[in-house]
C-alpha cells in the first residue's frame, strides 16, 4: 500500500504538479483545477506542494455521502454525481487541500490517479514520491518534524531601502 | 629546453584535482596527450574515466579540452611555452 | 465563437490617457504566421507605430505578450516578454522574463496587453478574469520593487497573483531601467522601466483562474511527457540547474572568455572567489524555478552578516556576477557586495548588465583622466572598490552626481564626456554589451553583436556560443547547418552566417512560442536532449490545433525576424548601425586566450547579410526576401 508523500525542502516551486493534475483530471491546465497546490512564498523563502493526506475528516461532513475511501488506493474520493458543491469538505479540511470548482460546483480534491499519480511522474526534482507505507512514514515525520523546528538565530532584519 | 604550461581546471576536473589551476614544467616536443597521461597518472582512476582516457586518447563525453581557448583534437599536437590548457566541462549560456 | 487551444484569444488594450480598457478578439490568421510572444508585438508595432515616435513620449506602445506555449504543461513554459520602442536605442525594444507573470496573464484571460498612452496620475492595472482595473498608484510611486509587490498584493486580496512592476530607477527614467516581476525576475533590457514610467504606470498584477486548453489532448500528453522525459538528461543541467548560471563563472574563465575590466581582457584570476560553487558553499538558501520550469536554475541567496548584509532573495546570476563584479571589481574578489549589489539593482529595477558596464566604463573614464573628480563631485571612482560600486548604484537609480549622466547609458555618456571616451564604450545601437565575449568565446557574437535588433545581446535570439563554443547541433541539422562546427575563432569562409542565421531563427522560435530559451541547447552526440524545432513543432500543432511542421515554424520565425529588422529600417537603421564596439576590436590582453580579436568584422557581416538575404551595402531586407516571407506589404511601405 502506497502513499504520496513530499521531500521537504526540495521543491523548486516549478507548478508542474498542479499542471499535470489539472490536465490529466479535466483536460485543462489551471491550477485552480489542480488537487495539489505549490505555495510560493518569496523572502522566507518557501516552495512547498500541498496536497490531501487521505485522512478521511471530509467523508462523515459530507451530507450526500459523495465521499468515500476507495478500497484499492485507500484514497479518499469523490463521487461527482452525488456531489452538490455544498463546500463542507473545505470548510472541515485542516490542510486546505480540498476546493470547490466555482464553475461546476463540484469538489476537487486528490484521489492518486487511481494509483499511478501524474504529478510523481512530472515532477522534475523528484520531490513528490508514492511510496510503500514505511517508507512513506518516514517522509510524513520529516515534514511535521519541521514544524518543530527551532528559528535560526539572529533573524536577519529586512530593509527594503537602498 | 624547460618549458611552461598553465593548467586551467573546471566542473568535475576541478573537483577531482582539487586544483583551478597549475603550472607544469615540461621538456619541449611534449604532446598534449604526453601531458594529459601524466595528469591521468597523477590524479588517478577518476581522471581516466571522468576526464581523458589516455588509453583510447580520448575525453569524457562531456569534457573539452582547450588548447589557448580554442577546442583541440588533435592531441598529438606539440605544446609552447606559455600556452593555456583548459579542461572543462561543456558549458551553456546563461 | 472561436474556440482557442494554446492561446486564449485575447487582448487586452489599455488607453491610459482615456483610461479606456477594450477586450479584443486575437486574430485567428496571425497564429501561423507570428506564433505569438514577440511575435504579435512585432506585427502590432509594425502596424500601429509611427516611425520616429519619442519613446518616453505617451505615443509610444508598450505592449506585455505571451506566447501559446506559455502557462502550459510544457516544460520552461514561464514566460513574459515585452515590446516597445527603446529610450535607450531608439530601436526596436524586446525584454523577456521568467517567473509567473506570463502565465497569470493567461489565467487572467489574455495572450497579451497593448498599453498606450499615459495617465494623468501614477496607476496601475490588475488584469484578472477577463477585464482590467485600472487603479491609482500614487501612494506606491518612489517605493521599491519588493514593497511595491507586497502592497498591490495585498490591496488586492490576491496573494497567489503576480505582480510586474517599476521601481525608483524607471521612475526617474534612467535609460537601463528594468521591468521586475515576482520580485526578482527582470526583464532587464532596453529600459522597459522608463517606458512604464513615462505612462505613469507603475505595475501590472495578474491573477485569474482560467485554464488553457489543448486541441488534441491525447496527442498532446503524449509529446509533453516526452519533452518532459528528455530533459530530465538536459546536458547542461548540473552546470544550470546545479549550480545556477553563476556556475558559469569558473568554467568560462578557464576557457578564457570571462570579460573583466571592462573587456580589456577575459581572465579573471580570482574568478573562484565569485563563482557558483563559492555561493553554494556559503550563501545559497535554495533553488528556485521559474513557473513550468524543469531546470531550475534560479538561486536563492543572502548575506547574513557583515557590511553587505543582505536579506535572502533571488540571484546574482551570471551576468550580474561578471558585469556587476568582474568587471569593475578586479583582485579583491568580493562575492557578498554582489549579491548586495543584485539585490539593490533588483528593488531600484536596474539592468544590472547595463548598470554593470556603464559603472565599468566610467571607471575606466577616470583611470584615463577623460573625466575627473569635477564631474564626479569629488567622488575618486577606481577599481576594486566594493563600497564605490553600491554608492554608485544608488546614484544612477536617483540619478544624483555622476548618476545622472550614467543613467543615459554607456553610448549618451561617452557622447557627453567626448575626448575619445567612445573607444571604450562597449555597446551596440546603444545596448550594452553582455559578459560574452566574441573574442573569446565565439565569432558567432560577433555577428549576433551587431544584428539583433535590440542591440547588443548575448541571449536574444539565442546563446550565439550554442554551436562551436561547445559543439552543439540542437536539432538544426535537418535544416541544413553546417557540421562539424569550425574553430570558435575562424571568421569568414566557415559558413559561419548559413549557421548563425539557422541558431537566430530557432531562438526566435522560443521567443515567439514563450519559453525559456535555455531548452534549446543540446547536441546528437549527447542524446538531443532539448526542445528542437521537431519537439517544437509537435508541441505546437498538438496544442494549438494549428498543424505545422518545423520547417513551417522556422519560416515564421524567419518571418518575425526579418518584421523586426523592418521596423529598425523604418526608424533609420542600416548596416552603418551593426558596429562592433572598438574594445572587441582590440586583442584581450591575458589569459588563455590572450590576442584574440576580431579582426573582419565586415567580413563576418557580409556573409552573415547573404545567408539572410539582406542587401550587403545597406544590411536591409531585400524585396525579394521579405516577398518570400509574406511581406510584400513591408517591402511596399518601405519603398524597397
Amino acid at each position: 500500500m502506497k502513499s504520496l508523500i513530499v521531500v521537504p525542502n526540495r521543491c523548486t516551486g516549478c507548478h508542474r504538479c498542479e499542471m499535470s493534475c489539472s490536465f490529466v483530471h479535466f483536460k485543462t491546465m489551471n491550477p485552480s483545477k489542480s488537487a495539489i497546490h505549490v505555495i510560493r512564498v518569496d523572502h522566507a523563502p518557501i516552495d512547498a506542494p500541498i496536497f490531501c493526506v487521505q485522512c478521511g475528516l471530509c467523508i462523515d461532513v459530507c451530507p450526500a455521502k459523495a465521499i468515500s475511501r476507495n478500497n484499492k488506493t485507500q484514497a479518499v474520493v469523490v463521487d461527482y454525481e452525488k456531489c452538490t458543491g455544498c463546500g463542507n469538505c473545505v470548510n472541515v479540511c485542516p490542510y486546505g487541500a480540498v476546493t470547490v470548482d466555482p464553475v461546476t460546483k463540484k469538489a476537487i480534491k486528490c484521489d492518486l490517479c487511481g494509483g499511478n499519480p501524474e504529478c510523481v511522474k512530472i515532477c522534475p526534482e523528484s520531490v513528490l514520491q508514492y511510496l510503500e507505507s514505511n517508507a512513506a512514514s518516514h517522509y510524513k515525520r520529516m515534514t511535521y518534524a519541521n514544524l518543530q523546528r527551532m528559528e535560526l538565530k539572529p533573524l536577519i532584519p529586512y530593509p527594503r531601502k537602498g | 629546453m624547460e618549458m611552461k604550461v598553465i593548467l586551467k581546471y573546471a566542473g568535475i576536473v576541478h573537483e577531482i584535482t582539487g586544483k583551478l589551476s597549475e603550472e607544469i614544467e615540461l621538456g619541449a616536443e611534449t604532446s598534449l596527450s604526453d601531458i594529459l597521461r601524466r595528469l591521468a597518472l597523477q590524479y588517478g582512476l577518476r581522471f581516466k574515466e571522468h576526464v581523458f582516457d589516455y588509453k583510447a586518447n580520448k575525453p569524457a563525453p562531456q569534457i573539452l579540452i582547450l588548447l589557448n581557448g580554442k577546442i583541440i583534437q588533435d592531441y598529438d599536437r606539440k605544446i609552447n611555452d606559455g600556452d593555456f590548457v583548459s579542461i572543462m566541462p561543456m558549458v551553456s549560456g546563461g | 465563437m472561436v474556440e482557442w487551444h494554446g492561446y486564449k484569444g485575447k487582448i487586452l488594450r489599455v488607453n491610459l490617457t482615456k483610461k479606456e480598457v477594450k477586450v479584443e478578439e486575437l486574430k485567428k490568421d496571425w497564429c501561423k504566421l507570428y506564433i505569438g510572444q514577440s511575435g504579435f508585438g512585432a506585427k502590432i508595432l509594425w502596424e500601429e507605430m509611427q516611425p520616429k515616435t519619442d519613446p518616453l513620449s505617451p505615443d509610444n506602445m508598450l505592449i506585455s505578450s505571451t506566447g501559446p506555449f506559455t502557462g502550459t504543461l510544457i516544460p520552461g513554459s514561464g514566460s513574459i516578454s515585452y515590446q516597445f520602442k527603446s529610450p535607450a536605442t531608439e530601436a526596436w525594444a524586446e525584454t523577456r522574463s521568467g517567473g509567473s507573470f506570463g502565465p497569470k496573464l493567461k489565467f487572467a484571460g489574455f495572450d497579451l496587453i497593448v498599453v498606450t498612452g499615459k495617465a494623468e496620475k501614477p496607476v496601475y492595472l490588475w488584469v484578472h478574469d477577463g477585464t482590467c482595473e485600472i487603479k491609482n498608484a500614487e501612494q506606491l510611486w518612489g517605493k521599491t520593487v519588493h514593497e511595491t509587490t507586497d502592497r498591490i498584493l495585498r490591496e488586492i486580496g490576491q496573494p497567489e497573483a503576480s505582480v510586474a512592476c517599476i521601481g525608483p530607477a524607471g521612475e526617474k527614467l534612467v535609460k537601463f531601467a528594468a521591468i521586475m516581476n515576482d520580485y526578482d525576475r527582470a526583464a532587464g533590457r532596453t529600459g522597459g522601466g522608463a517606458v512604464f514610467a513615462s505612462k505613469n504606470l507603475k505595475a501590472i498584477a495578474a491573477s485569474g483562474e482560467e485554464g488553457i486548453e489543448a486541441a488534441d489532448p491525447d496527442k498532446f500528453y503524449e509529446a509533453v511527457m516526452e519533452a518532459s522525459e528528455t530533459m530530465r538528461k538536459y546536458f547542461f543541467q548540473e552546470l544550470i540547474g546545479g549550480l545556477g548560471t553563476i556556475g558559469l563563472v569558473n568554467a568560462l574563465n578557464a576557457a578564457g572568455t570571462l570579460p573583466t575590466k571592462n573587456f580589456a581582457t577575459c581572465f579573471f584570476p580570482a574568478a573562484d572567489t565569485v563563482s557558483g560553487e563559492t555561493l553554494a558553499e556559503k550563501y545559497l538558501i535554495k533553488r528556485r524555478a521559474c513557473f513550468g520550469c524543469t531546470i531550475g536554475c534560479g538561486r536563492y541567496a543572502w548575506v547574513p552578516f557583515g557590511r553587505f548584509m543582505t536579506p535572502p532573495h533571488e540571484g546574482p546570476e551570471y551576468e550580474t556576477t561578471d558585469m556587476i563584479g568582474i568587471q569593475s571589481l578586479l583582485e579583491k574578489e568580493n562575492l557578498e557586495a554582489i549579491i548586495r549589489a543584485n539585490y539593490l539593482c533588483n528593488n531600484y529595477g536596474l539592468d544590472t548588465i547595463s548598470t554593470g558596464n556603464v559603472i565599468a566604463f566610467a571607471t575606466e573614464a577616470f583611470e584615463k583622466g577623460v573625466i575627473t573628480e569635477k564631474d564626479t563631485d569629488g567622488l575618486k571612482l577606481e577599481w576594486n572598490n566594493p563600497n564605490l560600486l553600491l554608492t554608485l548604484i544608488g546614484k544612477i537609480a536617483k540619478r544624483e552626481g555622476v548618476g545622472n549622466l550614467l543613467a543615459e547609458g554607456v553610448k549618451r555618456a561617452a557622447e557627453k564626456i567626448g575626448k575619445g571616451a567612445d573607444k571604450f564604450a562597449v555597446h551596440v545601437k546603444g545596448l550594452e554589451v553582455p559578459a560574452h565575449d566574441p573574442r573569446g568565446e565565439s565569432r558567432s557574437f560577433a555577428i549576433q553583436y551587431a544584428v539583433e535588433p535590440r542591440g547588443a545581446c548575448h541571449m536574444h535570439p539565442n546563446w550565439a556560443g550554442a554551436y562551436d563554443f561547445v559543439p552543439l547541433d540542437n536539432g538544426l541539422k535537418p535544416h541544413g547547418l553546417p557540421w562539424p562546427p569550425p574553430d570558435k575563432f575562424a571568421e569568414t569562409g566557415v559558413k559561419r552566417g548559413v549557421a548563425y542565421k539557422l541558431l537566430a531563427l530557432h531562438g526566435e522560435l522560443a521567443e515567439m512560442l514563450g519559453i525559456c530559451r535555455f531548452y534549446l541547447w543540446g547536441g546528437e552526440d549527447f542524446g538531443l536532449t532539448c526542445l528542437t524545432p521537431k519537439r517544437l513543432a509537435t508541441l505546437y500543432s498538438t496544442l494549438t490545433g494549428f498543424k505545422m511542421d518545423e520547417f513551417e515554424l522556422m519560416k515564421a520565425a524567419e518571418r518575425v525576424w526579418n518584421l523586426k529588422r523592418c521596423f529598425n529600417v523604418r526608424e533609420g537603421l542600416t548596416r552603418k548601425d551593426d558596429k562592433l564596439p572598438k574594445r572587441l576590436l582590440e586583442p584581450i590582453m591575458t589569459g588563455p586566450t590572450k590576442g584574440q580579436a576580431v579582426k573582419d568584422p565586415d567580413g563576418i557581416l557580409d556573409e552573415y547579410y547573404e545567408a539572410s538575404g539582406w542587401d550587403k551595402n545597406t544590411g536591409i531586407p531585400t524585396r525579394r526576401k521579405l516577398e518570400e516571407l509574406g511581406l510584400k506589404d513591408v517591402a511596399d511601405k518601405l519603398k524597397l
